[in-house]
């Protein structure tokens, strides 16, 4: 490991260190802003923006969740409902998928490997026109589970691709002593395979989570839907010269993200640069 | 071995056929005709919507904004994110607490990130004012309103997000340089530098492609950060390619010349991802 | 049994789906199954009627001026006197109004009424022919139609803008009364800039309209329309064009001022919002603003009186002496299944019970539209206002004009844009070069 330096050589790097934490620090002062400002009064903010907040005030805050044109919890429980079934079945369709086409070695699956992986290449602007068209004439548009079906769609490319890779390089002793035993595919694959792909459940779930978590376009034009990304946008927009409201609406937006990032820092780096590479 | 059934797969198939696949042939079809969106009758146009975007001067300005955007972030946050790991990779224990912090705007939502950034760089903002109490008020400016400031804006509003993100690819990279060959270098009287340019170097070129290409890709796509700071403007000057499309189909009611566009950077970004995956598929050797 | 269990999995994964939804019980795995289903719920929720009470949905949006006790005090009082109709409010959000309703259209659950339905009126169908008895109780000049059709209500008229100012900083450059003309315009521009005040406050930013509104909206559309009082009509059939000379003359005016340094260095960072807050604040002396601003200032606890706040219209260098409002109108949608009752809810509000008409007109200081005017105490600044336009011609506003000569749909925010450009040192003529070839390729489009 090349990180792993001897002690004269650690002493040598202190002023490395020192420029590393400057620059961490000036890297973190926009969230420093944001943390601060949310408990100063808007007047504070303007002749003096990165004072700390003394006494800090919780006004800003309150009249964000007292807004009656805003319900911030509706706005939560949309983000939540959509990550968490959203990534869940797009883990349990793309899973099942992909183990059939890792494990069957036939034309059929080799053909359909490549359909997953074409989603790949698409930038998705292009699917918005006439995805919303055919809501329309369906009328599909401007409800949670359409658009959680439109999340599950778009992330199963990736997640058949990541899922493909782990389960093909998996043995197969232990699934054809499962065989042996009786054992039906279905079983074999939510009791051996599925344990067994924790880790690239673990980068997929994270990945496409918070893909769907902090998606703005996709909930704005399929049916409005008010996620807490949508939902700060349009909310701020008649407070925009208010940045007390401003830093209230961001730090709700962000919060939950930001304390799942702290107590799974690793996690989420590995699994968002696993993720973006592979996908 | 057993068979294992195909109706393993239907669910995902039918899903992906029906949202991904259908409209994808779906912006295939409208991209040929004239379709405005809302009438019920519309016209097969042949290659027309083609033709007209080789005149559209609009477009043309917005393939020159992102194109702009692509190169200068690229470029930045490959440079500076390869030097913020080299500097890392010898924090010693420091390192994964600078990494998640440099990491965190990775993780943050961009349109959030982009009303933080509006705060700091709005005329009134924060930047300015600090400026001006530090009694530097002549080099105020305006980031948002003159076409050229806004441009930058957006690019530092971007690198500022996604640097974490490559500066992490790059740690991953360099720590898997084996330390015998540094020590090989030191030992033939390496200097430090040279210990990067002929050790880390070429050993961290498939980690290179990869970032390069990654934010090459998110570029290309940008929207969010210019929705929100700018709306384009002004006038059309931080205008970008996907910013067209959604305006040009959901404000302009011209589906058929949207998906046309769309089509376009399909295939732009169709050739990038075949590139990055032949790339990817050689680095898990 | 393993075909079993697959679609065990995949029901219960589709009801994991359904519970997230808002009582839908279609399963959406599918897009072809969940339709029917789906028409089926929304057929349901257009009628919830019981016991021969009816609900119509109104469709709404909220400002700082139309507040949702005002809306609430119109529907209480309509309730009260029309027992059997019930009237429930939808707010319109999002990113724009017309896209709030054309995603309602969509999903099938378009409000029974709507408030500012005018970008979706051109398109035949979604709006139901209004009843002649109730429009006849309307001024000529307001009723819109469409192929021969009137598909809306006339609401009321909103002068457009003038031109607010602090007055302490007018006496500060020694100017002692409003200018009459564009050189006295330009010269206390000059004498404020010499006392060192920032003559006027622009908006731009994310808010495209806002750029336009001031200086286009005020003095250009009056040069243009003393030059032409049929322009729509002959810009649309090509006998005019964008870079008619009246046009460039009037926008290099405008960019003169600019170039000049007369607009805060600012402005085009500014969201409408912003501006307002700044030129409130003092960082300018003057802001071209909407008459909807005069609520803002009389409102008792805003701070300013007419001591502090003066407005005045520009005057435009072509002398013109007109002004330009716009119409605003309601639509009761084509889907409503209580049209009846629907006209009587727009009558009701738009004048038949003149006390709250009134309320409406006056929380965002607009004017009647009905034969027999409907007038409300006015605070003092918005008197002034009003007392302006006294022997001043009232023209339309271009880009505002509803029915048959209206502008394409996606061209005003076109030229919001160009203005943009405008303001940050395009060329004119170029950019109304532009204009031409737009309006052109939108009209092509919408054929």
């Amino acid at each position: 490991m090349a990180n792993v330096v001897n002690k004269k050589e650690e002493k040598k790097n202190l002023p490395l260190k020192i420029l590393l934490v400057l620059l961490a620090c000036f890297f973190a002062l926009p969230l420093y802003i944001t943390i601060i400002n949310v408990f100063k009064p808007t007047k504070v903010i303007s002749s003096s923006p990165i004072s700390l907040p003394f006494p800090p005030i919780m006004d800003n805050i309150t009249s964000v969740l007292n807004d009656p044109n805003v319900n911030v919890f509706e706005m939560y429980k949309n983000s939540i409902m959509i990550t968490l079934f959203g990534a869940t079945g797009c883990i349990i369709v793309s899973s099942l998928a992909a183990y059939y086409i890792a494990r069957m070695k036939t034309k059929l699956s080799g053909f359909l490997y490549v359909y997953f992986l074409f989603g790949l290449m698409v930038p998705y602007v292009i699917v918005y026109v006439p995805l919303v068209t055919m809501f329309n004439k369906l009328h599909l548009t401007g409800n949670l589970p359409s658009l959680i079906m439109v999340f599950v769609s778009g992330s199963i490319s990736f997640s058949v691709f990541m899922y493909q890779g782990f389960i093909g390089g998996i043995s197969r002793e232990l699934e054809e002593a499962a065989i042996i035993d009786g054992a039906s595919s279905l079983t074999i694959f939510v009791k051996i395979i599925m344990p067994l792909v924790k880790p690239c459940t673990t980068t997929v779930a994270i990945f496409i989570g918070l893909s769907m978590w902090n998606d703005f376009l996709t909930p704005l034009l399929i049916g409005q839907v008010k996620t807490i990304t949508v939902g700060i946008y349009t909310a701020i927009g008649p407070y925009a010269s208010d940045w007390g409201t401003v830093f209230a609406y961001v730090l709700l937006a962000t919060l939950p993200v930001t304390i799942a990032y702290i107590f799974a820092q690793k996690q989420f780096i590995a699994g968002l640069t696993a993720g973006a590479i592979k996908g | 071995m057993r068979k294992k059934s195909i109706l393993f797969v239907l669910p995902a198939f039918v899903i992906y056929t029906f949202l991904m696949i259908i409209p994808i042939i779906g912006a295939f079809y409208l991209s040929l005709t004239d379709w405005n969106g809302i009438s019920q009758a519309y016209h097969v146009v042949g290659i027309k919507n083609y033709i007209d975007m080789l005149s559209d001067a609009r477009l043309r300005n917005a393939i020159m904004v992102t194109l702009k955007i692509t190169l200068t972030v690229s470029i930045s946050v490959n440079v500076l994110g390869l030097f913020v790991a080299c500097l890392l990779n010898r924090a010693g224990k420091m390192i994964n607490a600078l990494r998640s912090i440099f990491f965190l705007p990775y993780v943050i939502s961009t349109v959030a990130i982009s009303f933080i950034w509006l705060s700091i760089l709005s005329y009134t903002g924060v930047l300015n004012t600090i400026l001006n109490a530090l009694g530097m008020g002549s080099v105020i400016a305006d980031y948002i309103g003159n076409a050229q400031n806004a441009i930058r804006s957006i690019c530092v509003i971007e690198i500022w997000r996604t640097l974490g993100f490559h500066m992490v690819l790059y740690l991953a990279s360099i720590q898997t340089v084996p330390e015998e060959l540094y020590e090989a270098c030191t030992m033939d009287g390496g200097t430090g530098w040279q210990k990067f340019r002929f050790v880390t170097l070429p050993m961290i070129v498939p980690g290179i492609t990869i970032s390069v290409i990654m934010s090459i890709m998110t570029e290309m796509k940008q929207y969010d950060v210019v929705k929100v700071i700018t709306n384009g403007g002004p006038g059309y000057s931080t205008e970008t390619v996907t910013y067209n499309i959604v305006t040009q189909a959901f404000g302009n009611n011209m589906l058929g010349y949207s998906s046309a566009i769309a089509v376009f950077l399909f295939a732009i970004i169709a050739v990038i991802t075949i590139i990055q995956l032949r790339v990817s598929r050689k680095m898990e050797v | 049994m393993k075909k079993r269990m697959i679609s065990a999995l995949l029901a219960s994964f589709m009801a994991v789906s359904m519970l997230a939804g808002c009582g839908n019980s279609a399963p959406a795995a599918d897009a072809p199954a969940a339709a029917t289903e789906e028409k089926a719920e929304a057929a349901s929720d257009a009628a919830p009627v019981a016991d021969g009470e009816v609900t119509l949905t109104w469709a709404v949006f909220e400002t700082d001026n139309y507040t949702a006790e005002m809306w609430q005090t119109i529907i209480d009082a309509f309730e009260a006197d029309n027992p059997g109709i019930k009237i429930e409010k939808v707010l319109m959000t999002g990113d724009s109004r017309p896209q709030f309703l054309k995603t309602m259209l969509a999903a099938g659950n378009m409000p029974d009424i709507n408030v500012d339905p005018v970008d979706l009126a051109s398109t035949d169908g979604i709006y139901a022919e209004v009843p002649e008895e109730l429009l006849e109780k309307y001024e000529d000049t307001a009723i819109a139609t469409y192929n021969g059709k009137h598909t809306l209500v006339p609401a009321y008229k909103a002068y457009r803008n003038q031109c607010y100012y602090h007055k302490d900083q007018f006496a500060k450059a020694g100017i002692t009364s409003e200018p009459t003309t564009w050189e006295e315009f330009v010269e206390d521009c000059e004498k404020l800039k010499a006392a060192g005040c920032i003559p006027l406050m622009g908006a731009g930013a994310s808010d495209i309209w806002a750029t336009s509104f001031g200086y286009w909206t005020g003095v250009a559309n009056s040069d243009i329309m003393k030059a032409y009082p049929n322009f729509n009509e002959q810009i649309l059939n090509g006998e005019l064009s964008w870079t008619d000379p009246v046009i460039v003359d009037s926008l290099t005016k405008w960019q003169d001022l600019i170039n000049a340094g007369y607009y805060h260095p600012g402005s085009m960072s500014f969201s409408y919002t912003q501006a307002q807050e700044e030129f409130k604040n003092g960082a300018t002396a003057m802001f071209m603003d909407g008459a909807w601003a005069t609520a803002g200032y009389d409102a008792p606890d805003s701070g300013f009186t007419t001591d502090d706040i003066g407005v005045f219209v520009v005057p435009a260098s072509s002398g013109a002496k007109s002004y330009c409002t716009m119409p605003q109108y309601w639509g009761v949608a084509e889907s409503c299944e209580h049209k009846e009752e629907a006209f009587k809810f727009c009558e009701y509000v738009l004048g038949g019970n003149p006390e709250i008409y009134k309320l409406y007109l006056k929380s965002d200081a607009t004017y009647s539209v009905t034969k027999e005017p409907v007038e409300y105490e006015m605070g003092p600044v918005q008197t002034e206002f009003a007392d302006n336009y006294k022997s001043i011609e009232l023209v339309p506003e271009i880009m505002k004009v509803v029915g048959d000569t209206a502008m394409p749909s996606g061209f005003e925010d076109f030229t919001c844009k160009s203005l943009q450009n405008i303001f940050t040192g395009a060329d004119v003529t170029a950019e109304l070069e532009t204009w031409d070839a737009e309006m052109k390729r939108l009209l092509e489009s919408a054929e």
